[in-house]
């Protein structure tokens, strides 16, 4: 998914980790064994592949927009402040969703973290360039959807557009730095724009397969409070899901992902729609697989949750 | 639920999501002939139903013993997604 050139730059900003606390030894082991950890292979490098990242190539992308070979040295900064950004985002998140130990205990590490997030664009850009304004922006609207969504008891749809997907709005700073950069400031907009629409896909995404994960840890998203609103007397959010709300989400996704290739074809850059293309394909597959495991599901829930046929009012 | 109840699928699905060891005995246990140590397994958690329920449970259970199993391996995974293109 990453070119080889942007994927160095990624194993070169995690090799490069212990370095963010090189003054503090216990907090440079910290950091270096909850990022592993974090990972599923174990190896933190591996944790930035697929998904996420589109953080990294959201940037690339709109620097080969702009010029056909992007600058490696300055994307490697974005990238390298981008990393510490998301471990700041992601330790703040995993403590506000599941009161972790773990984060608790890594809390002075957010300093640390934050300073190498600012740091890069402190170099590229100085104080009183119009850059910070958009960085201040989208900084912002990134820990106002974190404090707000936590305090959501159910999520509407425009909570959802407005709240949920609008975290990442932080992946919109690099950018910012690439059309400062390069004076392309005309770009920025429909590639934040682009950004708004795909991070309400992939928010849905992670709702709709992580949903047993958030139900057992009382996490509010909208794809259980959707659950909340289409189940039917008698149904638990675990038997819609299975019956009618896995097919629900997927048609979501579908629908929104049509749009997102629409909009892409505007931002003139092949690779971005190669990228959802696939990604299309990818969730079309694994969803095809699980609907099919699905129907034998949901028999198996009408057994043990006889249900009606009238949609809850709750 | 809204009421605070909780249903039986919801009791079977959430212990089945949470416990492997617990899906382990299950289709172990409905790999038997009789439907005696599933449903041991069932009144354990409190969803053997009664009457002639119990066997249409356990029925129910050997016949998606597998997709179950693998639904609530995929979902328990999270986000399996992100293979290069």
């Amino acid at each position: 998914m990453l070119d080889r050139t942007l994927s160095e730059c990624v194993d070169r900003a995690i090799a490069r980790l212990p370095d963010a606390c090189r003054d503090a030894p216990a907090s440079a082991d910290a950091l270096v064994g909850w990022a592993a950890r974090l990972s599923p292979t174990g190896r933190a490098r591996d944790y930035f592949d697929g998904g996420r990242a589109v953080m990294f190539l959201l940037p690339w992308w709109l620097e080969k927009r702009i010029r056909p070979i992007p600058d490696v040295r300055f994307q490697e900064l974005l990238v390298e402040s981008t990393v510490h950004a998301y471990y700041f985002v992601r330790l703040i998140d995993n403590l506000m969703d599941e009161d972790a130990a773990e984060e608790r205990e890594l809390l002075p590490l957010l300093g640390l973290l934050h300073a190498n997030f600012s740091r890069a664009y402190a170099r590229l850009f100085p104080p009183d360039e119009p850059f910070w304004n958009h960085f201040d922006r989208y900084w912002g609207s990134t820990a106002e959807a974190a404090l707000r969504e936590k305090r959501l008891t159910r999520v509407s749809l425009n909570d959802f557009i407005g709240i949920a997907a609008k975290k990442t709005s932080g992946i919109k700073i690099p950018l910012a730095a690439v059309c400062c950069r390069y004076d392309r400031l005309d770009l920025l907009e429909p590639w934040c724009a682009f950004h708004d629409r795909f991070a309400c896909w992939q928010q849905m995404l992670d709702d709709t397969l992580d949903w047993v994960h958030d139900l057992r840890n009382g996490n509010t998203t909208f794809f259980l409070s959707e659950g909340d609103r289409q189940k039917r007397p008698g149904e638990s959010v675990s038997g819609w899901v299975v019956r009618r709300g896995f097919a629900w989400a997927i048609d979501q996704l579908a629908a929104a992902m049509r749009d997102l290739r629409v909009q892409a074809e505007r931002l003139d850059s092949p690779e971005l729609a190669r990228f959802l293309e696939y990604r299309d394909a990818e969730v079309r597959e694994y969803a095809g697989e699980l609907t099919r495991n699905l129907v034998e599901v949901a028999r198996l829930a009408d057994v043990f949750e006889p249900v009606h046929d009238e949609p809850s009012s709750a | 639920m809204a009421d605070g109840w909780t249903s039986d699928w919801e009791i079977l699905f959430a212990k089945c999501a949470v416990d492997a060891d617990y899906r382990a005995q299950l289709a172990s246990a409905l790999a038997e002939t009789g439907d005696t140590a599933a449903l041991v397994l069932l009144d354990n958690i409190g969803v053997g139903g009664t009457g002639g329920g119990r066997a249409e449970r356990v029925a129910a259970l050997r016949s998606v013993k597998a997709p179950l199993a693998t639904a609530l391996t995929q979902f328990g995974q999270g986000q399996p997604l992100a293979a290069a293109p």
